[in-house]
């Protein structure tokens, strides 16, 4: 009995000595990885690797919630922002557009297939290079809430109609129209509450579908709509507190309605001097916003989102500007 | 002999890279052309009719039938869209046809729709499609699929299309498909258990724009960048009196069973020449300066300064450019030259001999007094300028086989009614359609109020009508929630005659979660479908019209009620509760029978202390509850203390 222990325990030694050694080889590695790292993060312009966001892909989810159409500036809020993430990046396979009505081809509009969010008309929001994912009557909470949990029915439901992300993908979402205390209002129908939406990013964080949530919305007492999160890494922006109302900025007279709301405006003010390469922090963003001016207290919310805001690039939610996940494998994959 | 062998080796090798069979097939290869035809209407509107047609290469080795182990359906995707390529694979369609269509087509100023009618379809956005399947419900499984994704590749809410609006195997409807669809199904001596089914779905309430266009766009070769295609603007297209986009994928097979995918595109436009005109000048609409009038000198009272302004004015003068914000920009490079070796890329001008064209760019391929063809050239900015004084003069179009209009009739918000009334210009000859109508299931009609009467311009009465006009009615009625009523009517009408069908309905009230948000809005009713058959072809299928989409406002309910029905119910069983409540539980007791409360030890004692120490003190202050014994003396508590 002796001899057979002893004779395991030589064999397993030997393996332990083997395996050692192969791990020795292992590290040998081919590459110096912090050399690349480095090299990587310098191509960024960042003076330090770390202030490098974590995530690889980024996505947009613009929501319009209003139909009709005095609600016109709600959709051109929408569509500034799709505008915006469009041009610094974001491709329009991850971004899901859902408008509640068509103004652009509305009979009511003097400008076919225009639209304007300011009364210069200098920027047509309603290019020829539009998506929209779900229009019209599609857009409903319902539809809302599975799109963020892709709890949908995977046989017909298009990939250009799905949020496909992942554990690494930092998701900015918008939400635009008529709101009130913990609720959001979809097409003067049916009403979206706090707590779904809180429900929701639970369920998003719990089945790993998405790195840091940038949640900004603009209607009447906004800010209570943020209220009730718990899930980890969500930075969330609300136009207006309790108690008060969100305001639009103008109107066009030929338009003959409110063509931009004044949160938006500000926001799109500031974000027009952001580039795809720009160094500028979501504090400065935050920073940027004057009471006296947006005529209502927007609000933060940061305790759910441990990155200080100062740290934090724009492009991080707003662009397509990606950290690398480097390999490092040695490079010796197996056959299929 | 090495080199021999070598040279055989390579040979070897070459010949099987390079698709030697494609020569020997037809003289289609793959490939894509595009046109444009220009034709002025009266009343200086302009019709543009864009035209793109893309071939796939050769689809060997497939089985589009069983579709299983196959290992390719298409061994490349060069110019044909692979989005779309893979939609019908999955789906194991063989024909699909989409339309996207507003506006209201005017036939009795414009006569004949484009192309007979065939690419253009009913307001809001019309779908068909020829479906393989085992069985019917394999078939429209695979038809709910093909619409989702349909609805992601275009970005319309196609995904509406349940059952309550499609309608199964009408027969207005015929394959375009040159091998008849039972070999095709059946080929190359298989045996084969499917068959193909024909869905059609529309939904008229269906918005049209540009983020229609795009995918539409990009679905081209050139992805609308170069060639006839960066014509396509949608603040143009979207700006016009009717405009219609249309799909076309068949997949054309020989008889040898090796089939290609063929697509077509179509843009069909009626533009109002004037209005984008003053657009270019204006964005918003303003009068014209009063040099730029042109006043109608007919009148009475026509002077220096009095102007009747012209309606439409006959002198103008514009270009291509102005209608559409710019020119036609380079050649799409994807080259098929046509059989008369003439480059397929060609813009042309169908006018009168009073219509003078100028051109800017390209080169002139035929001119003839009434159509003039030009063709694109590489690295080039093409534009056509028309001019014209008299621009009533336009090229002859013919009146269409039939003019229909649909209405509803009847008030109130438990019934209506459907006229529809048929009328047939043509002198000589008589005129027989299929009239097919697909009514939404809160629409409840009664066939058996189905009326057609039959007018001819001499008679001054309506005739009832005899068999000879309704040749048959095809018929299946509604099931709630389940699917809508299908009506085909096979009608054959004399000539000069005017046909009026009319029917009563029934509106439903629905359950509240099934009205749409803007429900007070009202319901779209699809447009009805005339196709009119030829009489030489043997019935084959010569022009094919709709009606307009109609509104039927059906009764809604008071949306506030969900909330005061749970206020009122919540307040009564509170008040019910509480009543009851108290009733059972709350005794009421005298006051006197109520036991008094200990008042502590402390309380009872303090003031007996302060009078201890305050006497102690020496006080003066008499006390309150001393007792004067010469002022009460009739009081009997003195009693006590008197002996």
């Amino acid at each position: 009995m002796n001899e057979l222990l002893r004779l395991l325990l030589l064999a397993f030694a030997t393996c332990l000595a083997l395996a050692l050694k192969g791990v020795d080889a292992h590290n040998e590695k081919v590459f110096d990885v912090d050399s690349v790292r480095q090299f990587l993060s310098d191509q960024r312009g960042a003076k330090d690797s770390e202030a490098i966001g974590k995530h690889t892909n980024n996505w947009a989810v613009v929501v319009s919630t209003s139909r009709f159409w005095f609600n016109y500036r709600h959709l051109a809020n929408a569509l500034s922002m799709y505008r915006t993430v469009k041009r610094l990046g974001i491709p329009d396979s991850q971004i899901i557009l859902m408008l509640a009505d068509d103004v652009a081809c509305n009979p009511r509009n003097v400008f076919p297939g225009t639209v304007y969010n300011n009364a210069d008309r200098a920027l047509d929001l309603y290019s020829n290079n539009i998506e929209v994912d779900y229009r019209g009557y599609e857009v409903t909470v319902d539809t809302f809430l599975r799109v963020l949990t892709d709890k949908v029915d995977r046989t017909t439901t298009p990939r250009s109609k799905r949020l496909l992300t992942d554990e690494n993908s930092n998701i900015f979402i918008y939400l635009t129209g008529h709101g009130g205390n913990e609720f959001l209002k979809f097409q003067d129908a049916e009403e979206v509450s706090a707590f779904d939406i809180a429900d929701a990013f639970a369920q998003m964080w719990e089945t790993k579908r998405y790195h840091e949530i940038l949640f900004m919305i603009d209607t009447c007492q906004a800010n209570t709509m943020y209220s009730k999160f718990y899930s980890p890494n969500i930075l969330a922006v609300g136009s207006s507190k309790l108690d008060e109302s969100s305001y639009s900025h103008h109107a066009d007279s030929d338009v003959g309605v409110a063509v931009i709301d004044r949160f938006t405006y500000y926001n799109l003010e500031f974000l027009e001097k952001v580039n795809k390469g720009s160094e500028l922090t979501m504090k400065d963003l935050f920073d940027s916003y004057d009471p006296d001016k947006i005529h209502s207290q927007a609000g933060v919310r940061e305790d759910l989102y441990d990155r200080n805001t100062s740290e934090v690039r724009i492009t991080d939610f707003f662009g397509n500007v990606q950290a690398v996940e480097i390999d490092e494998d040695d490079g010796n994959d197996d056959e299929d | 002999m090495f080199v021999l062998g070598a040279w055989v080796y390579l040979f070897a090798v070459c010949a099987s890279l390079f698709d030697v069979s494609d020569c020997a097939l037809s003289s289609k290869a793959s490939g894509y052309n595009e046109s444009l035809d220009l034709k002025p209407l009266p009343r200086n509107n302009l019709l543009a009719s864009f035209n793109f047609e893309i071939y796939s290469d050769l689809a060997e080795g497939y089985d589009l039938v069983n579709g299983t182990d196959q290992p390719v359906f298409l061994a490349h995707y060069g110019l044909f869209p692979r989005s779309v390529g893979q939609i019908v694979k999955s789906t194991q369609t063989h024909e699909l046809h989409l339309r996207f269509t507003q506006g209201w087509w005017d036939s009795e100023e414009w006569g004949f729709l484009p192309h007979n009618g065939k690419y253009a379809g009913g307001t809001g956005v019309e779908v068909w499609a020829w479906i393989a399947g085992e069985s019917y419900d394999e078939a429209e499984n695979r038809w709910y699929e093909l619409v989702n994704a349909l609805s992601g590749l275009f970005c319309a809410s196609l995904n509406f299309v349940d059952s309550s609006r499609t309608t199964p195997n009408p027969i207005s409807f015929h394959p375009d498909s040159t091998v008849s669809a039972s070999s095709l199904i059946a080929g190359k001596g298989n045996v084969s258990s499917s068959s193909l089914h024909l869905f059609h779905g529309s939904l008229p309430r269906e918005t049209v724009c540009t983020e229609n266009l795009t995918p539409f766009l990009k679905l081209l070769p050139c992805k609308g960048r170069a060639g006839i295609s960066s014509l396509l603007d949608g603040h143009r297209i979207f700006d016009s009196r009717w405009q219609s986009m249309a799909l076309d994928f068949v997949l054309m097979c020989d008889s040898d069973y090796r089939c290609r995918l063929h697509m077509t595109q179509k843009v069909d436009v009626v533009l109002d020449v004037l209005r984008s005109l003053q657009r270019r000048l204006s964005p918003v609409p303003k009068p014209p300066p009063a040099e730029e009038l042109q006043c109608d000198t007919s009148k009475s009272y026509h002077s220096d300064s009095i102007c009747f302004p012209l309606s439409t004015p006959d002198i103008v003068n514009w270009k291509l450019s102005d209608l559409f914000g710019r020119k036609i920009q380079n050649r799409c490079l994807l080259d098929r030259v046509s059989e008369n070796g003439v480059s397929s890329y060609s813009v042309c001008a169908h006018i009168t001999p009073e219509w003078h064209l100028s051109r800017e760019g390209g080169a002139i391929v035929s001119s003839t007094s009434s159509k003039a063809c030009f063709s694109l050239l590489e690295n080039d900015e093409f534009d056509i300028g028309f001019s014209t004084s008299n621009s009533a003069s336009v090229s002859k179009n013919e009146p269409p086989p039939v003019y229909v209009q649909r209405s509803m009739t009847g008030r109130g918000q438990q019934n209506g009614g459907i006229q529809t009334i048929i009328y047939n210009p043509s002198i000589t000859d008589s005129v027989s359609l299929i009239y097919f109508e697909s009514l939404p299931w809160y629409m409840k009609p009664y066939i058996h109020t189905l009326a057609a009467t039959l007018s001819n311009s001499t008679a001054s009465k309506s005739t009832t009508i005899k068999r000879e006009v309704v040749k048959d009615i095809l018929y299946r009625p509604f099931l709630e929630r389940v699917r809508g009523t299908y009506l085909e009517l096979k009608l054959d009408i004399p000539p000069e005659a005017r046909l009026t069908l009319s029917y009563d309905f029934d509106k439903t009230l629905l359950y509240l979660a099934e009205y749409p948000p803007d429900a007070n809005r009202g319901f779209d009713v699809p447009p009805g479908i005339l196709t009119v058959l030829s009489k030489e072809n043997n019935g084959s299928y010569a022009y094919a019209m709709r009606t307009s989409s109609l509104l039927l406002s059906l009764p809604t309910p008071d949306f506030s009620m969900p909330y005061n029905v749970i206020i009122l119910t919540s307040t009564v069983m509170a008040l019910a509760f509480g009543t009851i409540y108290n009733i059972l539980v709350r005794r009421f007791v005298y006051e006197q029978d109520v036991v008094r409360e200990r008042i502590p030890l402390v309380q009872r004692l303090r003031p007996r202390i302060m009078d201890g120490i305050s006497r102690w003190k020496g006080a003066t202050a008499p006390e309150i509850d001393k007792v004067d014994p010469g002022a009460d003396a009739n009081v009997d508590d003195s009693l006590d203390e008197k002996t």
